[in-house]
């Protein structure tokens, strides 16, 4: 081998934030396989849409009964709100993250690069710190949604092995439960480790993508609440 | 820093370094010794051979489950075996070979060739990779372990509600049979992450788009088909599951409360369909991968196969209600459905006419692994032209659910996939051994192979238009369908001979095959620049390439990758597109918390088979074993770079 040219690669970075990392792909891949299991469970919903024909059924398990028993409205609103809101300190962390990046002494030339170390070792502390707080409130917010979603499933009238409809609707609901739960554990963990062992490239780099599964997570919960909330109403 | 002509004392201190450069290589991928160390291991050529090697072992208990189902129709009225045991064995057969043989067989092989072909060191995420491998092997072994508790599913390989619904399939064995198979998929998409992101963040520098190999193509295209095919039949099993257990007891696939049936179909066939293309693209890229070596020259129509693979790929998931013809489907879809059926032979034929070209247009060596690529042609193409036939909904309403259909699957994956593969275990044996395969008792076996097998399932074709249906465990001696069925088994047991001496062959050669050396063929592509078997670390350093056909076309100064660390594991990832360097990656090493979580999740779906609680149990521990696994490493990571180096070459880049 040493008597062929080599292509030296010691001097690239060890890690980067743009769409060439195969973290990034990874993140790309996991959230085109979720949007594929929503899309089938949304596409089964409308499926059983023809078995009925009102739909959602008359509820009557009770004195009062209900000829059109749409989803309830106030909590899942309640909850877009909040989570659409939760996009902000999500973004603001996300752009740290990326900032922290850019003061690596990696990405300037050598030359500045002393003088970089000394200035950045005090920006990356600043940076550091607000952005912890910045992932404690997404974490805060969406343990608010937990809650509301908690007690939001009662807004659908029906348990979920009452008929088909039902079935539908809570397993969209649960399904977002579980994102839910699983961005919480996420943006939590994420939040003590900084905290607790200080901001790395690499929790940089995690950062970046947990942001990014997050939008994604809000934007199902839309596209959620219109099928399950509106839908009814808007095509009955 | 070309180095061609050095004074002698140069060329000894280069030859020092090399030397300690590849012991700290050898350190630094090593993994930890004893079974604990196998048990957790990560390197892709590995587990990528155990996928294999377990793969065959759920084939080899799923041919016996075959083997006993043709003992029982040899003759009219036999006793063998009892209709339930023959429900459970017919199930077992088709679940085995389809979830457990022919998607992980295909994906260990792409596990094992690919990093090597595209010069990488190792896959993109090891530790998801030692996941992919338990939840597979705990799936099929709880699942295979429960034939022999009364639990084994008996409602065929696509378990159609309302039969595998709770109103009918009382007891546990359609429950065992749904867990498994959310679990099984969940190792499917694991090694399809893997492939799609090495693949297109790990190429040597210089292999853009249209220099990737050709079986690398094939597995990109199949990856991206599970990435879009698994999560179907896993959300279908999951609510199957659902509807089931008590409890839940959802109502997704009951009519009686506005349930539908037909949606299990919709669901498992949009899995289903594109699962042959997923078992055929691979095998698709071993005959690309193998004819240059035995045409001596590079495959006719690199741009035409890539495309028609891609477009396979895509029009694999227009076709899956030609399976539901006997439904009431719109008039419309019927028709559109047939059109998109006998569309895919479109590209299918285009690769037919270029492997064809090549083999016309090549100086052909009829060396074994050649031998099993002919073959395809001959059965595969009769498997092709029935599809066609069944493809059109006249014929199909008349053979459906007939031996005909029987005789025309296996044609098409025995035929598409599993002659191919047994010429690429031929074709890469010498690369996992350092031995080439025995070529006389590799011939033998061949004969008996191609006889059994057509012996076997031709006279199924004729079965089939004499109306015998499928899954029937015995018929009457007056319909006559006695001696095609005597022939039919008959070849089962040529065919099984077959199968036992090409693995006897294999194990011979493992001992006493003469050395392979590197490149025992004289093939084009980068797995065959490395040792045989491969070091852990693959390539001493890294190749790059300029051209298609490396090792055939590339000059001799083609340079090679130096500046990776030896002392972590570290990989190049190169961009999407043309494959330029862009920054160096650190791999995570071995972990038992893959494992962990493998066992935890398998625990999870077997709990899930009795009671729903396992659920509340369970999640949280795994997701406990999660967090551990990605618990960040103490200290920042290394920030590269050092110091000399950065001085010598000035600025950040690259220098060549």
């Amino acid at each position: 081998m040493i008597s062929k040219p080599t292509l030296d690669v010691s001097n690239l970075p060890a890690s980067s934030l743009d769409g060439e990392t195969p973290l990034w792909w990874g993140n790309v891949i996991a959230m085109a396989v979720e949007t594929t299991i929503l899309s089938l469970l949304l596409m089964s919903y409308f499926y059983l849409r023809k078995n009925f024909h009102l739909w959602p059924p008359p509820y009557v398990d009770t004195l009062h009964p209900v000829l059109h028993p749409s989803p309830k409205l106030l909590l899942a609103t309640l909850n877009t709100l909040l989570m659409v809101a939760s996009c902000w300190p999500m973004a603001r962390a996300d752009k740290l993250a990326r900032r922290f990046a850019s003061l690596s002494p990696q990405s300037h030339p050598p030359s500045e690069r002393e003088r970089w170390e000394r200035e950045s070792n005090e920006a990356r502390g600043r940076v550091q710190r607000s952005l912890t707080g910045g992932l404690a409130l997404v974490a805060a917010m969406i343990a608010v949604s937990l809650l509301l979603r908690w007690f939001g499933f009662r807004a659908l009238y029906f348990d979920w092995n009452d008929n088909a409809y039902a079935s539908a609707a809570w397993s969209l609901l649960v399904l977002h439960f579980v994102y839910l739960l699983f961005s919480f554990v996420e943006m939590a963990l994420l939040a003590v480790w900084i905290g607790a062992l200080g901001l790395q490239e690499k929790m940089a780099e995690d950062l970046t993508l947990v942001a990014g599964f997050w939008y994604w997570t809000v934007a199902a919960w839309i596209v959620i609440y219109a099928v399950v909330f509106w839908s009814p109403r808007l095509m009955p | 820093m070309s180095s061609a002509r050095q004074p002698m004392a140069g060329r000894e201190r280069d030859r020092g370094r090399e030397i300690a450069e590849i012991a700290a290589l050898e350190r630094t991928w090593d993994r930890p010794r004893g079974f604990w160390g196998w048990v957790i291991s990560t390197d892709h050529k590995e587990i990528g051979l155990r996928f294999i090697g377990t793969a065959f072992l759920f084939f080899a208990f799923s041919g016996v489950l075959a083997a006993l189902m043709r003992a029982q129709l040899a003759r009219p009225e036999n006793t063998l075996l009892g209709p339930d045991r023959y429900n459970q064995f017919f199930t077992m057969h088709g679940t085995g070979m389809m979830f457990f043989f022919a998607v992980p067989v295909m994906e260990g092989m792409a596990l094992y060739l690919v990093p090597l072909m595209i010069g990488t060191r190792n896959v993109t995420f090891p530790r998801l990779l030692n996941f992919s491998y338990w939840t597979f092997a705990f799936a099929g072994i709880l699942l295979f372990a429960g034939l022999f508790f009364n639990m084994g599913p008996d409602v065929g390989w696509f378990s159609y509600v309302p039969l595998a619904g709770p109103a009918f399939a009382p007891g546990h064995r359609v429950d065992l049979w749904a867990q498994m198979i959310t679990l099984v998929e969940a190792s499917s998409l694991g090694g399809a992450v893997e492939i799609v992101t090495t693949v297109f963040k790990q190429r040597a520098p210089g292999m853009s788009l249209d220099r990737i190999p050709l079986f690398v193509w094939s597995q990109v295209v199949t990856s991206v088909m599970i990435l879009f095919a698994m999560p179907s039949v896993q959300l279908a099993t999951s609510l199957l599951g659902f509807d089931r257990t008590a409890h839940v007891t959802t109502q997704f696939f009951n009519p009686a409360e506005g349930g539908d049936p037909l949606l299990w179909q919709h669901l498992f066939w949009f899995f289903g369909h594109p699962e042959v293309y997923i078992i055929f693209l691979p095998a698709n890229g071993f005959i690309s991968a193998m004819l240059p070596a035995f045409t001596r020259r590079s495959v006719f129509g690199y741009p035409a196969l890539v495309l028609s693979n891609i477009a396979t790929g895509f029009l694999g998931f227009g076709v899956w209600a030609h399976h539901m013809f006997a439904t009431p489907l719109p008039e419309l879809g019927q028709g559109l459905f047939t059109a998109a059926s006998l569309m895919i032979t479109i590209p299918t034929a285009i690769n037919i006419f270029c492997w064809l070209a090549t083999i016309g247009t090549g100086r052909v060596r009829l060396r074994l692994p050649m031998l099993f690529i002919l073959s395809f042609f001959a059965v595969f193409v009769i498997g092709g032209l029935t599809g066609v036939m069944l493809g059109s909904v006249a014929i199909n309403s008349q053979v459906h659910d007939t031996f005909f259909v029987v005789a025309h699957l296996h044609y098409v994956l025995i035929g598409g996939a599993v002659f191919p593969l047994l010429g690429a275990l031929c074709f890469w044996f010498p690369k996992w051994t350092g031995r080439m395969p025995g070529e006389r008792l590799g011939i033998v076996s061949f004969i008996l192979l191609f006889v059994g097998f057509n012996a076997t399932f031709f006279p199924m074709h004729l079965l089939g238009l004499m109306g015998m249906t499928r899954r029937v465990y015995t018929y009457i001696p007056e319909t006559g369908w006695g001696p095609l069925n005597a022939l039919a088994t008959v070849g089962a047991g040529i065919l099984a001979l077959g199968f036992v001496l090409f693995f006897v062959n294999l194990a011979w050669s493992r001992r006493n095959g003469l050395a392979a050396g590197e490149n025992p063929w004289g093939s084009d592509t980068l797995e065959w620049a490395t040792l045989s078997p491969p070091p852990r670390y693959n390539f001493g350093n890294p190749p790059t390439v300029k051209s298609r056909d490396p090792l055939w076309l590339d000059p001799d100064d083609t340079p090679v990758v130096t500046g990776l660390s030896t002392e972590a594991r570290e990989v190049l990832v190169t961009t999407a597109h043309d494959a330029m360097p862009h920054h160096r990656l650190h791999l995570a090493g071995e972990s038992p918390w893959p494992f962990v979580t493998a066992f935890l999740c398998a625990g999870t779906q077997m709990g899930m088979v009795f009671r729903p609680h396992a659920y509340v149990i369970g999640l949280p521990l795994i997701g406990v074993a999660l967090a551990l696994w990605f618990w960040p490493s103490h200290g920042p990571a290394p920030l590269v770079v050092p110091r000399a180096a950065q001085r010598e070459s000035g600025a950040p880049g690259v220098t060549t």
